[in-house]
């Protein structure tokens, strides 16, 4: 990127001239980003695979692994003209972009077998599960594949949070998020007004601007026009709701909580203004669970070209050829392509006779995992809708084993549904998972009581994973430090000889399924312009 | 300008001393909890559900500490590992205090016929880069 004009001179470009030199240099794909970059609208990188022109010199390509990433090669390069072997672990494709349904089965490193036993047609994404609007790649194979999907409700102004690690009356109590917003926004932008008015920003504005900067604060903050006060606002819920005839009629007002209280109990830190860029919405998810979009593209590879159930036990390369070795029901067999791509999570293939030259090596053992934990819990009755009109979201909470309690954006107005429980992260979901699935489920559901009062009599049966005790994963996702990815990341992106990465952890994307696509076409498009050459 | 600071806090910190006595629903509330310093659980709770109870791993995923000569080495290696992740292991540097980490290594080092030198909340500061987190302290986590 630096050849495109981010030194000194760079100013002096026209916005047409930064485009057309970008074109030239990365294709469309890199012309569709710099757009986003000038404010055309921004999304992720790549908004469509690379176009594979041309006939390759050397075209027998292995790719290592079917998720995501090792799919999207696939297919992209069996357009292309390749011809390719996929080799896959497990006995299904998907990678971590699985759901958990009836007969589901997953044995962690170290523990026991669960096998799901939820109600048929009721499934937890127990790996990724929601796609923003801006995933520009993920959504490409749902709109190509035909994979329906539907909303999935990121941010619910009605849901509950609830902080019991705070002080005062709202510590330990679960409280309506458009509540604590509300009130929040109302005290700063009350006290930002009337210091307006009192002259402490004349120096930074005119009497027209501030005229305008009070009338924003109003009502950005439901202040009275009056004397500027925040005494509560419909939009943070009513005592009573408004109805019919005179009673209830109009309803009752409700009133606004302390601004200490609100600062003294933490719940002040789940208010912000515009959400995180991963987490704005829209947000989406597949009708049927995330395993539909694996699935699509799957269907869409020549019968065969995927062997499942089988390992990677060695990787060799010469100047010319890569050769894979590969065990299927403990039947040995060495497969040999002109190419690698290779999209094992670096946690595993660290352990793997991968032969990769020691620069290599030491770059990806540079590569953190994160360790990851989610349980799924099944309630007989959908009680958040029906007792307290949470249609999916998340409860957030500042219990670091729990995080968020999130409630399906599926099956609405249904009799049961699967909650995720617990999204546990690092110490926590180590911790956490060194229980029994059975223990971690008690766990889950004690606290979840603490916030519904139906959650334990609900309850009926869970599934969990700790991703970091999950054999072909080792971890959640990659983590880079700084130094790391200043160092050791750069050099994985370039082929190691004729094996190339792909994945998630191999893009700034990482833990999303559209870094694995990216990385993917990245590494497709590099592939076979240097097969081109022969 | 510190004096001020300190004078503004004041009257704040009583309030939120009377709050708290007026609160009759929340006894977590009264004191936040040491956090738990003794080797054995700071192992189980952080450690032991890659490295197993009995530290010795499983093999080809996660390395056994038992008997394991890194491990028992000059105790900066081990430290570094923990506070910044390699190979697939996280970074924990966010997440365990200087004393956490001391405690979990040591029940390392001197466990399951182990017997090299208890690692101290010093040597582990003098390893870290960077300020240590706070204990207890709030974290709001980017996820995906």
């Amino acid at each position: 990127m630096d050849q495109v004009g981010t030194g000194p001179g760079f100013n002096a470009l026209t916005r047409r001239f930064f485009l057309e030199r970008l074109a030239k240099i990365g294709g469309s794909a890199m012309l569709l980003a710099g757009m986003d970059a000038l404010g055309f609208g921004i999304g992720s990188a790549m908004a469509a695979p690379p176009k594979l022109d041309g006939t390759p010199k050397a075209k027998k390509v292995i790719v290592l692994g079917a998720g995501n990433a090792g799919l999207a090669t696939a297919y992209e390069l069996t357009q292309a003209g390749y011809d390719v072997t996929v080799i896959e672990a497990r006995s299904f494709p998907g990678g971590r972009a699985q759901t958990a349904r009836k007969g589901f089965s997953l044995t962690e490193l170290g523990g026991a077998t669960q096998t799901c036993d939820f109600d048929d047609g009721l499934y937890i994404n127990h790996g990724p599960w929601r796609i923003p609007y801006h995933h520009h790649s993920t959504l490409h194979y749902t709109r190509k594949f035909g994979v329906a999907l539907e909303l999935f409700n990121n941010d619910n102004d009605a849901s509950f949070l609830y902080f019991d690690k705070g002080k005062g009356p709202l510590a330990g109590k679960p409280v309506r998020k458009r509540e604590a917003v509300a009130d929040m926004l109302g005290y700063s932008s009350e006290i930002l007004a009337k210091l307006s008015q009192q002259g402490a920003l004349d120096s930074r504005m005119d009497a027209e601007d501030k005229e305008k900067f009070l009338e924003f604060l109003t009502e950005f903050g439901a202040l009275s026009k009056k004397d500027l006060s925040y005494t509560g606002t419909p939009g943070r819920g009513f005592l009573v709701e408004p109805g019919a005839g005179v009673e209830p009629g109009p309803g009752k007002p409700s009133t606004p909580h302390k601004l200490n209280d609100l600062l003294d109990s933490g719940l002040w830190r789940l208010v912000q203004g515009i959400s995180e860029w991963d987490q704005q919405r829209t947000m989406f998810q597949p009708v049927q669970g995330m395993e539909q979009i694996p699935k699509a593209i799957a269907k869409h590879l020549p019968d065969g070209m995927i062997r499942f159930s089988t390992e990677v036990k060695r990787i060799r390369q010469t100047r010319k050829s890569v050769s894979v070795e590969v065990l299927r029901d403990g039947q040995p067999e060495t497969i040999t392509a002109d190419w690698c791509v290779c999209t094992i999570p670096l946690s595993v293939l660290k352990s793997i006779d991968h032969g990769l030259s020691p620069t290599f090596a030491d770059a990806m053992a540079k590569c953190a995992y994160a360790p990851v934990g989610k349980i799924g819990l099944q309630m007989k009755r959908r009680f958040w809708e029906e007792d307290h009109s949470i249609y999916g979201g998340h409860v957030f909470c500042d219990n670091p084993d729990i995080n968020n309690i999130a409630l399906p954006s599926t099956g609405w107005q249904g009799q049961k549904g699967v909650l995720l429980g617990y999204y546990n992260f690092g110490p926590n979901a180590a911790k956490v998972s060194a229980k029994s699935p059975a223990d971690r489920a008690a766990m889950a559901v004690d606290f979840g009581q603490k916030i519904f009062p139906a959650y334990q009599e609900s309850y009926e049966t869970s599934f969990s994973v700790a991703w970091h005790r999950v054999k072909y994963n080792l971890g959640g996702w990659g983590m880079w430090s700084d130094e790391a990815r200043a160092t050791a990341y750069p050099v994985l992106t370039e082929p190691d000889g004729r094996i190339y990465l792909a994945g998630e952890h191999m893009s700034y994307i990482g833990g999303w399924q559209a870094g694995a696509f990216e990385s993917a076409w990245q590494q497709v498009e590099r592939l076979h312009a240097r097969a081109m050459k022969g | 300008m510190t004096v001020l600071r300190i004078l503004t806090c004041l009257p704040l910190l009583t309030a939120g001393i009377a709050a708290v006595a007026q609160t009759t629903h929340a006894p977590t509330v009264a004191a936040a909890p040491e956090p738990a310093l003794d080797p054995a659980r700071v192992f189980t709770d952080n450690c032991s559900a890659c490295h197993q109870v009995d530290g010795k791993g499983i093999e080809g995923a996660f390395p056994a500490l038992a008997g394991d000569k890194f491990v028992l080495g000059r105790p900066e290696q081990p430290i570094h590992v923990v506070l910044e992740g390699r190979g697939g292991m996280p970074t924990f540097k966010a997440d365990l205090t200087d004393a956490q980490i001391a405690a979990a290594l040591t029940h390392v080092r001197t466990s399951w016929g182990n017997t090299a030198s208890p690692v101290t909340p010093d040597a582990v500061a003098a390893v870290r880069s960077g300020d240590a987190p706070k204990a207890e302290a709030t974290k709001i986590i980017s996820a995906h």
